[in-house]
């Protein structure tokens, strides 16, 4: 057991989360050392705060709340520039059969899913690693990026087409 | 063709996908228009290919290739 003030997580339980956070951070920052540290510094903050988990989640989605924090920041210090060119209509593009093929297909081949999610701005990738790949409600989503229900549906909305496109074109 | 009833419905999807509360008549006039476009349902169709491709991802182990996209940490 980890004790931090009054509430006590159980080790094997934060030991299950490790390798989870892990690619949850190597996908959102492509660092392999970076995410070391941001899964260390998630699993330390959940012990040190987990007087504060409220239940009202699962604990996996907590703590990948607190790494999403985590990742924000580095975001923030490192200050990479968005790739944020928002051009409505090459998200809204239409796909041939044979490129809807490709995204189906994509699900068997899941290195090109990860080489398209890293072309995604950072926000968007979040985005759609919290909601898509962790399966994280939309209000709890909000929470973890600091974001509004507004400004999480644009990014949702945009990652989703980009990534679709990406994929699409096989790429 | 892509119309504004196209770009309207497209604009929805994302939500949907979610079952995120659209108000009802824009919800009613994207489905209504999904039966009617094939263009549409394949944008459609697409979205639900790429989100499901992102679910199968939960318990993969990246595969990245090397030094894609690293950054120099400051």
């Amino acid at each position: 057991m980890v004790q931090a003030n009054a509430a006590v997580i159980p080790e094997p339980e934060l030991r299950a989360l490790e390798p989870v956070l892990f690619r949850f951070a190597l996908r959102a920052t492509r660092d392999r050392e970076l995410s070391r540290d941001l899964t260390q510094d998630a699993l330390l903050a959940a012990i040190a705060q987990a007087s504060t988990f409220a239940g009202r989640s699962a604990f996996r989605t907590w703590v990948v709340g607190i790494l999403s924090h985590k990742i924000l920041d580095h975001f923030r210090r490192t200050a990479t520039r968005a790739l944020d060119g928002d051009d409505q209509e090459d998200l809204l593009a239409t796909p041939s059969a044979a490129d809807v093929e490709r995204v189906v297909a994509a699900r068997q081949e899941l290195a090109a899913v990860d080489r398209a999610l890293m072309r995604l701005p950072e926000r968007e990738r979040l985005a759609l690693l919290l909601v898509d790949v962790e399966g994280l409600e939309r209000d709890d989503a909000c929470r973890a990026l600091d974001v509004t229900a507004t400004h999480l549906r644009v990014l949702m909305h945009r990652a989703r087409n980009r990534l679709r496109g990406l994929l699409e074109h096989g790429q | 063709m892509v119309n504004r009833f196209c770009s309207h419905a497209r604009r929805q999807f994302s939500d949907l996908l979610d079952g995120q509360a659209v108000p009802r008549w824009s919800a009613f006039v994207a489905r209504l228009h999904l039966t009617i476009c094939p263009q549409c349902r394949r944008v459609h169709r697409s979205l639900v290919g790429t989100q499901d491709a992102l679910r199968a991802l939960r318990d993969a182990d990246p595969e990245l290739e090397p030094h894609s996209g690293h950054r120099p940490r400051e």
